[in-house]
């Protein structure tokens, strides 16, 4: 194995329990390493991520209270806070399959589960940071979204390190779909599902049919990939997405109702809830999506004026159709407004508000 | 009436909580053995720490496989197939084992292609491995050795040790130590049958050879 110079690497350790933070960081500094961040929690590492830049992070999947590694890993990830370049290691003591949760589209780079010794860590980080270098020149055109570049790359990649073929193909098909080749996507991951079952390829093919406006077979691919694996929550998001495009709002919800059960603190989700009950004119199950998207967006990056705006429109639709409701509720409409005024400005609230106001008895 | 229990989930939910007791179990035992004298003052205690070490991990190592079992019965077990490099896969596999194989002064050695690339799912066959090696400790006099050929659409990995070999060959799937059930090779089996290529699947095979000990073979189609 080359030698990795770990004093030029800088890294995160993300854990809440103080014996196992020091025996990572111990590790690291044993293999040379000098520039590692420690956090506690999950909001002391956004505010790392989100204001440094790792070659390295290792996070404990559980982190007692609040979001765990791999919510983390999924926000920091959507908003571009860890570059492709960087690893993420995700540390369990889980064989649940909840781990693997929704890992298809934000997938930890390696895992790593307890118990291990300090010599198994650092076989697990050289072997992940090298494999890190051979993918560099991929990882940093992905980054900089020259996906026609990354794609031809990693056609050279496939035919010089066979070793990385699982990660590279992934890569392949993503790429294609990003350089909209629908037609290509969809003959590459009809071919890979032939050789073997991969839930990615299977996933990849689903999408690659909804962009070509096959409806249809999405359906039936992304029903098989849910069949397959139910902890796959990424599927049911494709499904009620399919579902809507098709004109099936009532299908649509009853999916993502399913899922959130399955997987309750994904944002996005509730969001998606929350817009779907409304073409559903459901607007009990709108309001108690875009509710808890509120909830689960405050201090995060989703926290956007439209969870507080669905919110709004789903009470008053229940208001103006004579419901009464809870006091709880209509404070949380007077204080959503008044958040809407403050922090969301250039957004008009006076409709809402006499809509609110010819409500009132 | 509360709802049927399903016995399964009860039994895969305690042995999960178990598990996660081992490791904390495993932790402390760590922390004693970090202390500078006791090797020096007390080796008698430095070496049954050691040992009581090696058998925690062996149980944690039969808890978590049957959790996998558990998963794969139920067929909720997402399988996840990749392209490794067998060979760097095995020697990391190796360093849970170098410990062991030198406290019982056996020699361990690899021969495998540094090129050969496969596709499996990597902590199936990691555990499937674990559990041949935790075997072939078990019964090896001085080593083991593991290999790696191609047969019939199939790579085979080979693990062979000097042992007595399997106690009975009418029955194969009984090894001749006494706390073992062959629950472990079923399960190796399993693990291996998981992994489809085109229309082949894997499979477990397990002989004594005519030279004497023990051979397991994990069969992956390619």
């Amino acid at each position: 194995m080359p030698l990795i110079d770990y004093s030029k690497k800088r890294f995160l350790v993300i854990d809440d329990l103080v014996e196992a933070r020091s025996m990572v960081r111990d590790t690291l500094k044993e293999a040379g390493a000098s520039k590692i961040d420690v956090a506690m929690s999950a909001n002391a590492a956004m505010e790392y991520l989100r204001t440094r830049h790792y070659d390295l992070i290792l996070s404990d999947y559980n982190l007692g209270r609040g979001k765990d590694g791999q919510q983390i890993l999924e926000e920091a990830r959507h908003n571009r806070l860890i570059p492709h370049t960087a690893a993420f290691i995700m540390i369990t003591a889980e064989t649940s399959p909840e781990m693997v949760m929704g890992a298809l589209e934000y997938q930890p780079d390696g895992y790593i589960s307890k118990p291990f010794t300090r010599a198994e860590l650092r076989r697990r980080i050289d072997r992940m940071l090298q494999q890190k270098e051979q993918m560099r020149e991929v990882n940093v055109l992905l980054d900089r979204q020259d996906w026609a570049s990354a794609l031809q790359l990693t056609e050279e990649l496939l035919d010089s390190k066979p070793q990385l073929a699982g990660k590279l193909l992934r890569i392949k098909g993503t790429l294609m779909l990003e350089l909209e080749y629908y037609d290509d996507a969809r003959r590459f991951y009809a071919a890979q599902l032939k050789d073997r079952h991969m839930p990615w390829a299977l996933f990849g093919l689903a999408r690659a049919c909804f962009y070509m406006h096959d409806y249809d077979k999405a359906v039936e691919y992304l029903q098989k990939l849910m069949l397959d694996n139910q902890y796959f929550v990424k599927a049911d998001d494709w499904m009620a997405k399919t579902l809507t495009v098709q004109g099936d709002y009532r299908g649509a919800e009853d999916i993502l109702l399913a899922a959130i059960a399955k997987s309750p603190k994904a944002v996005l989700r509730q969001m998606e809830l929350g817009k779907v009950a409304a073409l559903n004119k459901d607007w009990t199950t709108s309001e108690q999506g875009f509710k808890r998207a509120i909830v689960l967006a405050n201090h995060s990056v989703y926290r956007c004026a439209d969870n507080y705006l669905g919110f709004i429109e789903a009470v008053l639709q229940q208001l103006e159709a004579g419901q009464t409701l809870p006091k709880a509720t209509l404070n949380q409409v007077e204080e959503s407004l008044n958040t809407l005024d403050n922090d969301f400005k250039g957004i008009a609230t006076d409709t809402l508000r006499s809509r609110y106001q010819a409500c009132q008895p | 009436m509360p709802g049927k229990i399903d016995i399964g989930l009860l039994l895969a939910s305690t042995v999960h909580e178990s598990k996660n007791r081992l490791v904390h179990l495993l932790q402390t035992i760590e922390q004693l053995q970090a202390i500078e004298q006791l090797q020096s003052s007390h080796p008698q205690a430095a070496s049954e720490l050691l040992a009581m070490e090696q058998d925690v991990r062996k149980l944690n190592h039969d808890l978590v496989r049957m959790l996998h079992l558990y998963n794969l019965k139920s067929s909720s077990y997402p399988l996840q197939l990749d392209s490794h490099g067998l060979h760097d896969f095995i020697d990391d596999l190796l360093l849970h084992f170098t410990a062991i194989a030198h406290s019982k002064q056996l020699q361990l050695a690899l021969h495998i292609d540094e090129q050969l690339v496969l596709w499996f799912d990597a902590t199936l066959l990691e555990l499937a491995i674990s559990t041949v090696l935790f075997n072939a400790l078990d019964h090896a006099r001085s080593q083991i050795v593991i290999s790696s050929t191609m047969a019939d659409g199939y790579n085979v990995i080979r693990i062979e040790d000097d042992g007595a070999g399997f106690a009975s060959p009418a029955d194969p799937t009984m090894p001749a130590t006494q706390y073992s059930t062959g629950l472990g090779l079923k399960f190796a089996a399993a693990a291996l049958d998981q992994h489809q290529h085109q229309q082949r699947r894997g499979q477990l095979h397990h002989y004594n050879p005519a030279q004497g000990g023990a051979c397991v073979e994990l069969w992956l189609p390619c």
